[in-house]
């Protein structure tokens, strides 16, 4: 990894005023992401790994914190000065069906990046979705049709030309492929790193699916109730997780490869943003909780090995998949 | 607060009990248009579940999964019907029963577990209210027992403060304990069948994996019952049933046992969603995708469904293969299944 990351996030707090008061998304989430790269966000409904994908691409504008894209400072941008920064950065959506506009046929659909861009004439911009269609695997003809008449997987690809149709250095994809058929999601992951392979391309990929993270990604960053509570290079993060959430998390994802084992099981259901636990906002389902974690907010803290964790306690947990039943 | 979740001892084969759930050779079709062909959704579906096992159905969108729930529990949507076969439970065929006779069984003999519990669960009823209602209806009891059983019923699926819970609306409890009381509706009329349609689909890791601990423990605990759960989640299919039958394009592939099947694949679809699938012990390895796509509903059945998809294909497999007959619990519907990849 080089020294200056293609985006980084310091401090990073976004809050909403809402009827039952102020209630904050992220607070002080600090992320970065290396050329070339991918990371994968994982987290639960409220974790703001959402709210944190739409702020780095400024649909939201963050309430405090800063946000650098290539050395940029672009946290609080106007939408005309982000124009030249949204050509490098862009983004693919979970639902292939809401994400594209039913009345544009393929060819507007995909062109759509290129003309606001002015990227060249009538000709050229039909030379260059030509390209992109046979890029992410759709036969020429697609292009005159419209999404009704394409499958899941097809909108995705669709979805995807358009995301990589200006060359980004960066592409934020929310849940990617979890709306898609098991059999349909492996051909689109693996598009996904076969554009990478080709165009460079860093992803910052939420996903719930930790398997699917951990297979793809360099990095697991872990967020909880709107702060990350650990982060680190996959393998390490899902082999050995240091924060018991995280732990948690892995142990609730059912696998074909680890049925059955005897498990960690997290109670109780993930707390409101609204109703912030005090201390650590984990403590009340952590196995490991002590006094000082109800009172005490754990500070995001390096450890060896490229980790952080924020837990007064890391490493306690044991490691989830390793604990195995005796072979029957 | 650490529970080491022990799965129920998985049964085998011969010591589940009798049959309870027996679907024979089941067509479910949509009439055509202008008096053309009904576009059928189920094709020949056989399957059967004993006494105390959890059979997994899993299969894709448009394979029919649903259409087999929603056909056993007497709910398929106008105009599908039953075209042939049987649905027993307890030998009891249900196919020509009247919506007067469904809705007694439903509730009652037929537990019933949706993938959202907004769908079984009146919004403006307090839990109390619709469990009570569920249980005047099914069981004969004192109206002073109604309450207690319907507090038991909450206990009994880990939802703390049962008795105050039991004035609560459903809007105002989580996701989570939400599916928590529809499973103790499902099962608080001592059902013999109990039907689970992607009952952890909508929920969270953490509570996903609550509720299929629970679905496992009182599935297996509900005496002489079983159940079916329907679900496109392989990894879910594996934590909780005993056995699994895939799925695709409204026929059964293959049958076994959940480890077996897993382990050793004998369908290439079977084999396919598999290697799809990422593994925590995958990391490095490329996905390997099925190619294509599933086929819809209406796609024409002259050969095997699969075909198009299949690296295994040949001139045999323009016939439709049938699913041989169960070899220790295995039956597959290939007609390249014995020679390995």
């Amino acid at each position: 990894m080089s020294a200056a990351p293609l985006l980084a996030a310091e401090g990073l707090s976004v809050a909403f005023d809402t009827p039952r008061g102020r209630v904050h998304a992220l607070e002080d989430v600090s992320l970065a992401v290396a050329r070339g790269e991918t990371v994968g966000l994982v987290g639960e409904s409220g974790s703001g790994k959402s709210t944190l994908a739409l702020t780095l691409l400024r649909a939201l504008t963050p309430s405090g914190g800063s946000i650098r894209f290539d050395g940029q400072e672009i946290g609080q941008l106007s939408s005309r000065a982000l124009k030249p920064v949204r050509r490098r950065l862009q983004m693919v959506f979970q639902d292939p069906y809401a994400s594209l506009d039913p009345r544009m046929t393929v060819a507007r659909i995909v062109a759509e990046p290129l003309r606001a861009h002015r990227f060249g004439t009538r000709s050229e911009i039909a030379v260059r979705v030509a390209e992109l269609l046979a890029a992410v695997g759709l036969p020429e003809e697609a292009a005159q049709r419209y999404p009704a008449e394409f499958s899941g997987g097809q909108r995705q690809r669709i979805a995807i030309a358009r995301a990589i149709a200006l060359e980004p250095e960066m592409v934020v994809a929310d849940e990617p492929v979890s709306a898609l058929d098991v059999s349909i999601q492996a051909q689109i992951v693996n598009l996904l790193q076969d554009i990478q392979t080709r165009m460079g391309i860093a992803y910052l990929v939420i996903a719930h699916d930790l398997p699917l993270v951990h297979q793809i990604a360099d990095r697991i960053v872990v967020l909880y109730l709107g702060r990350v509570v650990e982060e680190g290079p996959a393998e390490a993060v899902v082999a050995r997780p240091l924060h018991p959430y995280t732990a948690g998390l892995l142990a609730a994802t059912p696998t074909v490869d680890t049925a059955g084992r005897p498990r960690l099981r997290l109670g109780g259901d993930p707390p409101s943003p609204i109703d912030r636990p005090s201390g650590c906002a984990f403590h009340p389902r952590c196995p490991i909780a002590r006094d000082r974690c109800r009172s005490e907010r754990p500070a995001l803290t390096a450890r060896d090995g490229g980790r952080r964790v924020a837990c007064h306690f890391p490493g306690e947990v044991p490691p989830p998949l390793a604990l195995r039943p005796d072979p029957v | 607060m650490i529970e080491t979740a022990r799965p129920a001892a998985i049964a085998p084969v011969t010591a589940a009990g009798r049959p309870i759930l027996e679907i024979e050779g089941l067509r479910v079709g949509f009439p055509g248009p202008g008096g053309n062909p009904p576009t059928v959704v189920l094709d020949g579906v056989d399957l059967t579940i004993r006494q105390g096992e959890i059979l997994g159905l899993v299969g894709e969108s448009g394979s029919g999964k649903s259409m087999l729930a929603l056909a056993a529990m007497g709910l398929l949507p106008a105009p599908g019907r039953v075209l042939s076969g049987a649905i027993r439970i307890e030998g009891r065929d249900l196919t020509s029963l009247s919506e007067r006779a469904w809705q007694q069984l439903r509730g009652g003999t037929l537990g019933m577990v949706f993938q959202d519990p907004m769908t079984g669960l009146n919004p403006v009823r307090s839990i109390g209210a619709t469990l009570g209602e569920s249980i005047r209806r099914h069981q004969r009891v004192a109206a002073s027992d109604v309450a207690r059983i319907a507090e038991a019923a909450l206990r009994a699926v880990g939802i703390p403060a049962a008795r105050e819970r039991l004035s609560a609306y459903p809007h105002q409890l989580s996701g989570g304990l939400r599916q928590r009381v529809m499973i103790a509706l499902a099962l608080v009329n001592r059902p013999r069948v109990i039907i689970a349609d992607e009952p952890t689909t909508a929920l969270d890791a953490t509570i996903q994996a609550q509720i299929l601990d629970l679905l496992r423990e009182r599935l297996h605990h509900a005496e002489g019952a079983g159940g079916l759960m329907i679900t496109h989640d392989l990894g879910v299919a594996a934590e909780v049933c005993d056995r699994i039958a895939v799925i695709y394009h409204g026929r059964i592939v293959e049958t076994g046992q959940t480890r077996e099947v897993l382990a050793d694949p004998r369908h290439p679809y079977t084999a396919g969603l598999l290697a799809a699938v990422p593994r925590f012990d995958g990391r490095g390895r490329r996905l390997v995708p099925i190619p294509g796509q599933p086929p819809g509903p209406a796609a024409e059945r002259i050969s095997c469904s699969f075909r198009p998809r299949c690296a295994r294909a040949s001139e045999a497999c323009s016939a439709a293969p049938a699913l041989s007959p169960p070899v220790q619990g295995r039956s597959v519907a290939c007609h390249h299944s014995g020679g390995g990849q």
